[in-house]
């Protein structure tokens, strides 16, 4: 028997069929009468085989904008144009899609301001626009995403600060990448209260401020990016340090200073450590040879003296070490030639005295 | 003198890359080349036809290096390995933001190609095996 159709999702389809170029004359060999459209690529429907569920592609050229039909699909859950070549703006009309659980427009020329009714689509949990030509502010609206797990808009051109309350209502946040934007202003504090926040990635913006003490104290985050930013302030002492599971600590470019505290020596899982071009004084911590997981340490251009710890010659995991552009003093530990299995090492630009140990020969 | 060694800003191709891996020369070779990184290579990095010299004024793919464009109708340095991402731009999906080629490559990485093979050239015998 043939499936129930509805001509409602069937006109939408072929709206956006209308809509798009393509150019490789996919649609045209596959999205024809002589199938259901529950059956046409990209296209997934519910048991029923009446209503459209899913509209899919990606890494498939189609060229054109999307069709402002797509919103009448109203048991649509999942929107994938990933890769496809689209230009022009998102259509407003996707706030009739009450049931999107999964917004993924990344990877195409897309351009005009993240609509604000986005912040309609209150089941949604993953929202990717990224690498796109978005311009103008993120919509407070987004706030109102309580089901949201993954929040992804870098790559893009927006500016202005990020809501401070972006985060009060989304619990469920496992990443948050903004980075390669232009954005202005200060970390919303609300970050600290995502319990579930495994990624947070802020780097290349023009960030300022400090850092929210809050971030230092996550379960679960796996990664801090916040490199190449204006953000200031010393990082929060070893009292407030709790990052179990962080693999990477990347806060460099920035305008931080104090001393580098022992509280990431916690994190035993930490894979790269980069602290590289800020204001960081005292010395390099001998802490760093007791992370059995850690395999970059880029501590250059800041502001540390003392001498370079012998202690990281036990560290025979190490593969980078960049200590240059500090005022680190005294002389290179003959034991540095223990390193087997570095790949880069330097102290240019320091006031390192003495000779080059042969040992360093055996690298 | 902390933040002297920001560089300026980089813009990318970020065209939809093809199959061909990019090259990198020998001052960038062993970097990720989204952000410098020297450990843990975990994807290669792809660049669309134009950088890998299908087409476009970027050069030939034997000749340019995509992070600091040494090779491009240049003399002495050239493009000798291949470009990849690390660990962690991978799994922050850098991997995925279009061809990776500096298409307005800077003086400050350029400068540090520069230094590299004077560097390299005082000793005389590195530029011989680039011959």
């Amino acid at each position: 028997l043939t499936p129930p159709y509805n001509n409602t999702d069937l006109a939408a389809l072929l709206d956006f069929k209308e809509q798009v170029k393509d150019p490789n004359g996919i649609l045209a060999s596959n999205w024809t009468a002589s199938a259901p459209f529950c059956s046409w690529i990209g296209v997934s429907c519910d048991s029923s085989g009446k209503w459209v569920t899913g509209l899919e592609f990606e890494d498939m050229a189609l060229e054109g904008t999307i069709s402002p039909q797509i919103g009448n699909l109203s048991f649509l859950s999942s929107l994938v144009l990933s890769n496809t070549t689209l230009i022009g703006p998102v259509p407003t009309e996707l706030d009739r899609l009450p049931r999107l659980q999964t917004l993924v427009l990344s990877y195409n020329s897309l351009s005009g301001t993240i609509p604000s009714i986005l912040g309609n689509l209150t089941r949604l949990e993953s929202l990717y626009l990224n690498s796109n030509k978005f311009f103008g502010g993120i919509p407070q609206e987004l706030a109102n995403l309580n089901n949201l797990q993954i929040l992804r808009l870098s790559d893009n051109d927006l500016s202005g600060p990020i809501p401070q309350g972006l985060f009060n209502n989304t619990p469920n946040l496992s990443r948050i990448q903004l980075g390669s934007n232009r954005l202005t202003g200060a970390i919303p504090g609300s970050v600290g209260s995502l319990s579930k926040l495994e990624m947070l990635v802020l780097e290349n913006n023009l960030l300022s401020g400090s850092m929210p003490a809050a971030i230092f104290n996550m379960s679960y985050l796996q990664a801090i990016a916040v490199t190449r930013n204006n953000l200031r302030g010393p990082i929060p002492g070893n009292e407030s340090f709790h990052l179990p599971m962080l693999e990477f600590f990347s806060l460099g470019e920035n305008w931080f200073d104090g001393p580098i505290p022992s509280g990431p020596s916690k994190c035993q899982n930490l894979d790269l450590f980069s602290l590289a071009v800020n204001n960081f004084t005292g010395s390099v911590p001998s802490w760093l040879a007791t992370m059995p997981n850690l395999t970059a340490i880029y501590l250059s251009t800041n502001e540390l003296t003392g001498k370079i710890p012998v202690e990281l010659s036990n560290h025979t995991g190490l593969l980078a070490l960049d200590l240059s552009e500090n005022n680190l003093e005294g002389e290179i530990p003959p034991e540095f030639g223990q390193l087997r299995n570095l790949r880069y090492i330097s102290f240019a630009n320091n006031q390192i005295t003495g000779t080059i140990p042969e040992s360093i020969g055996n690298l | 003198m902390a933040m002297a060694k920001h560089q300026a800003d980089l813009v990318r191709c970020s065209r939809q890359p093809g199959a061909a891996v990019g090259r990198v020369c020998a001052a960038h070779d062993g970097r990720c080349v989204a952000c410098d990184s020297m450990v843990r290579p975990a994807a290669p990095a792809r660049v669309c036809d134009g950088c890998s010299g299908g087409g476009g004024g970027h050069g030939s793919r034997s000749e340019r290096c995509l992070v600091c464009g040494a090779g491009a109708g240049e003399g002495g340095a050239a493009a000798v390995a291949d470009a990849y991402y690390c660990r962690s731009c991978v799994q922050m999906e850098k991997d995925r933001d279009g061809c990776p080629a500096v298409v307005n490559a800077g003086t400050a990485r350029r400068d540090a190609a520069a230094f590299f093979f004077s560097a390299r050239s005082k000793r005389g015998g590195f530029r011989s095996t680039m011959a």
